[in-house]
């Protein structure tokens, strides 16, 4: 047994949203051009007619996995707390919405559900009776800029405007698993808590658009040299009011990664699957066909897990595609050329 | 933020461009089609506003029925429609009710603005509102009588 590759169908967007690929020609990919038989979806984004399941897309779906060989692994799922225009959702709200969402999850054969970073604690407690009684795991995704250990030091902007991190997460869903028993509850690390510098693809978009280029290298340039809250205050002392909100301002000026690949190890027994994150695949220097995300240490962490023995998926999820959608069609980048990329390495990296 | 900017240009459909619309050979109005520009889908109640604009004009809102999962609304219903919910890959088709339409084989400068509430984001209070526009020169089609 050894780590198993798969992919979130999210990283095929472009081709999906400009009718250039079905679900099923990505399915086709997966097994025939990547090798392997790992499948996430957005549930809303592959399922016509979401949050209503037909019997013909259940059929559907079921048969092209079968004739693919493939595997429903995880299905990513939200919590729209403005749905309703007239009040915030409440949390037993809430917990119908994520209920109603692994009722479809198991329907489709899914493993597991991935719920937001921001989902409360009891709004998941409220659902778990619902993940246990239709065997889905409930998996909370560790993204950046939330740590996985509270301790961690801070490596992005946390004030006003920013998101706001509840740095216990994972020890909260660790808590309510041990304290339950249950073994539907668990987490799904991204992996861009190891992303340690911005990506090129995202500097290059800001670059384009600042209304003074200068603002966005002094981001670069001072980054690394000063605490995050300090860099802002700065950065916002000399070119307000043309400056990036907050959220923006992160995706540029970590500091460093959030997460220490170190820090996995407590929670690999709670794993239920992890996000491959990355943004743009670029071929390593003097080594042709091996490719690399420069912004995001995948070394260390799948060392880690491979030492820790962990036996799960990881899903491609490319994202780059974002930074580079603001211009002609001529520009956009090939989802599935940086996707086979993704899998050079993942499969290099997991080895035998 | 990057905001899809290249999904924008999917507010107008241009495979269908304007068409009139009617019912046994009375031309009632004229339309186009119109996809939701981000990578999943949204409920309707999400939408803040939709605002549509003939040769620089502004379309009165009352005059636009929009019609999306085989049921017609008007756009002051979309507040309360947060269970109807807007797939990426289906076109809505909008109408506006115009007696006699537009003449066929003219062209119109059409503009289609949309805000739309990202509703898992919640900071503070705030959440994300994203600002989507698209604008085609289109041509009339020449067929008489456009169905849903």
């Amino acid at each position: 047994m050894a780590i198993k590759r798969g992919v979130s169908l999210y990283s095929y967007q472009q081709e999906q949203f400009f009718g250039r690929m079905t679900w099923k020609d990505m399915f086709r990919e997966v097994k025939e051009d990547l090798h392997c038989d790992g499948i996430e979806i957005i549930d809303e984004a592959t399922i016509h007619g979401y949050p209503f399941l037909s019997e013909q897309f259940v059929f559907d779906w079921h048969n092209e996995l079968a004739r693919y060989g493939l595997k429903a692994v995880t299905m990513d799922v939200y919590l729209d707390p403005m749905q309703f225009r007239d009040h915030v959702m409440n949390h037993d709200e809430a917990a119908e919405r994520l209920k109603n969402d692994i009722v479809i999850a198991s329907r489709l054969g899914f493993s597991n559900v991935r719920c937001l970073c921001l989902v409360p604690i009891d709004v998941i407690e409220k659902a778990l009776p619902t993940a246990e009684k239709y065997n889905v795991r409930i998996g909370k995704e560790i993204h950046m800029p939330f740590p996985i250990n509270a301790g961690h030091r801070r490596t992005s902007y946390d004030g006003p405007g920013s998101i706001p991190v509840n740095v216990n997460m994972c020890t909260e869903i660790m808590e309510l698993a041990d304290r339950t028993g249950s073994k539907h509850v668990g987490l799904v690390p991204d992996m861009g808590i190891f992303q340690d510098r911005p990506s090129q693809v995202r500097i290059d978009y800001e670059l384009r658009h600042a209304k003074n280029p200068e603002s966005i290298y002094f981001i670069i340039d001072n980054r690394t040299k000063m605490d995050p809250n300090e860099l802002y205050a700065k950065y916002r002392e000399r070119y307000a009011p043309d400056i990036l909100d907050p959220m923006t301002l992160n995706s540029l000026a970590m500091t460093d990664s959030c997460a220490d690949p170190e820090e996995l190890r407590e929670v690999v027994p709670y794993i239920v699957s992890i996000h491959g994150k990355f943004y743009n695949m670029t071929e390593i220097e003097g080594e042709p066909g091996h490719y690399e995300d420069k912004a995001i240490d995948y070394r260390r962490p799948f060392e880690v897990l491979k030492e820790e023995g962990y036996e799960g998926y990881i899903d491609s999820e490319f994202e780059g595609q974002r930074d580079q959608q603001d211009r002609g069609e001529e520009y956009l980048v090939d989802e599935v050329e940086q996707v086979r990329r993704h899998h050079e390495m993942m499969t290099r990296l997991i080895g035998k | 933020m990057a905001q899809f900017q290249s999904y924008n240009k999917l507010l107008i459909s241009a495979e269908e461009g304007i068409e009139n619309y009617g019912l046994n050979g009375k031309i009632l109005g004229w339309q186009f089609r119109c996809q939701y520009p981000s990578y999943r889908g949204t409920y309707l109640s999400c939408i803040h506003s939709m605002e549509v604009y003939l040769d620089g004009e502004r379309v009165p809102d009352g005059d636009i029925l929009f019609y999306l999962n085989g049921k017609e609304f008007l756009l002051s219903e979309f507040p309360d429609l947060y269970k109807e919910y807007w797939f990426i890959l289906d076109k809505a088709v909008v109408r506006v009710q115009k007696d006699g339409g537009l003449p066929a084989g003219s062209s119109h400068r059409l503009l289609v603005k949309m805000k739309h509430l990202i509703p898992y984001t919640g900071y503070f209070g705030n959440y994300l509102v994203l600002d989507g526009s698209n604008e085609k020169m289109l041509t009339v089609a020449e067929k008489e009588e456009a169905v849903l």
